[in-house]
């Protein structure tokens, strides 16, 4: 048997696939894992599929960089939005609220709250006109992707049970238009989790 | 199969170059040891002990000539990782069961990971195929997704997109084409295991 060209595994990738995701039966890991040991296009296949799935679950490095050490024009963009909004405060009747959007998206800003509970991350936004999908992403302070949990609603529960207790975790919401493309997101914030 | 023939050879030959059988057998088999591990233990670091640990017990068990049919060696490979996974499994228990009985609330798991194959991939490579990514179109984007990270079933991508199974793989097929491609223009050959 030629392995390059014939492999039931590769062919129909089906469980190749679900294997990478982590949605395979023991039973079903076993068998292909005693396959893969002999197969190189599934090996090849196989790091393909972990690839593309730790890439599209990867935040950008360079935002998560910004936000954590956001950049001198952006300190100072900040510095002025802030001095506008307080002296249009000042102008303004108190009963007048100002929402002032974080960051700007032509779809609206996404705004979510969270919260920890039994185990828990509960989390709730806002609709986004246009998004198909909300992403609701978990990461570690280092930027590595724990979770992600994609939905139409705008409410998710992500366990934190078998995390790692103590670290100090981070999420955000991404509101995903049909194609594919990220329209707004949340900042990213921090779960204070105690050890 | 050329892995498979040095081996063969490095094996028979008379100084059995020790360095250079366990280059071959550590480019062979070290993701697939990896995942492997990681799998099961869900901790990229004690993956890597495991995948270690399986090389140095093939390599001597070779060296020694308890693997008399090479063609057997994936299966002796697979069998060897298990073996040290189930150990490391009961040794973890084992462990478990010593915090529970002193009353520690703390988690005994100290590196569990969510997505423990996916932590498999380092930094560097996930940043080229997510520039990649960025570069390709979004319907192909969302293909990709669909496929890798809701790792959906072939009929179920194809029913959502309207066309059959056979016109989704040839979708596939040239959305993983342009993928490779970017990457190839970007960086030429990726410098870890495998390639996309």
């Amino acid at each position: 048997v030629n392995e390059a060209f014939e492999c039931l595994y590769a062919d129909d990738d089906d469980l190749l696939r679900k294997y990478a995701a982590g949605k395979v039966t023991e039973s079903e890991a076993e068998r292909f894992e005693e396959h893969l040991f002999g197969c190189d296009r599934c090996r090849t296949e196989l790091e393909q599929a972990m690839a593309i799935r730790a890439a599209m679950q990867e935040p950008s490095r360079a935002s998560l960089l910004q936000w954590r050490f956001p950049s001198v024009a952006f300190v100072a963009a900040a510095a002025a939005v802030i001095v506008v909004v307080f002296g249009l405060l000042q102008l303004r009747s108190r009963d007048q609220v100002i929402v002032q959007p974080v960051r700007g998206a032509k779809h609206g800003e996404l705004a979510a709250t969270a919260l920890v509970s039994g185990g828990s991350l509960s989390v709730n936004w806002n609709s986004i006109p246009g998004a198909r999908d909300y992403t609701v992403q978990l990461f570690t302070a280092d930027g590595s992707p724990l979770q992600s949990m994609r939905t139409s609603d705008s409410t998710a529960s992500l366990p934190l049970g078998s995390l790692p207790s103590g670290a100090p975790l981070y999420w955000r919401v991404q509101a995903i238009d049909e194609n594919g493309v990220v329209i707004s997101s949340s900042p990213l914030q921090r779960i204070a989790r105690p050890r | 199969l050329a892995s498979r023939e040095r081996i063969n050879r490095l094996t028979a030959s008379a100084d059995r170059s020790a360095d250079a059988l366990a280059t071959e057998l550590t480019e062979r088999f070290w993701l697939r040891l990896r995942v492997f591990a990681a799998r099961r233990l869900r901790d990229r670091n004690v993956a890597e002990d495991v995948a270690q640990e399986t090389i140095r017990r093939v390599l001597e068990a070779l060296r020694e000539k308890r693997v008399d049919n090479l063609d057997a060696l994936p299966a002796f490979v697979f069998q060897t990782a298990r073996n040290i996974c189930l150990h490391h499994g009961r040794s973890a228990h084992r462990e478990t069961g010593a915090l529970r009985r002193f009353g520690s609330s703390q988690s005994f798991v100290t590196g569990e990971e969510a997505d423990p194959l996916s932590a498999l991939i380092d930094r560097n490579r996930r940043e080229q195929v997510r520039g990649a990514l960025e570069a390709m179109r979004p319907e192909d984007r969302e293909l990709l997704r669909m496929l890798y990270v809701d790792a959906l079933d072939t009929a179920e991508v194809a029913a959502r997109l309207g066309i059959d199974s056979g016109a989704l793989r040839v979708r596939k097929h040239r959305a993983l084409q342009r993928l490779a491609g970017i990457l190839g223009n970007v960086s030429g050959r990726s410098g870890t295991e495998g390639g996309v």
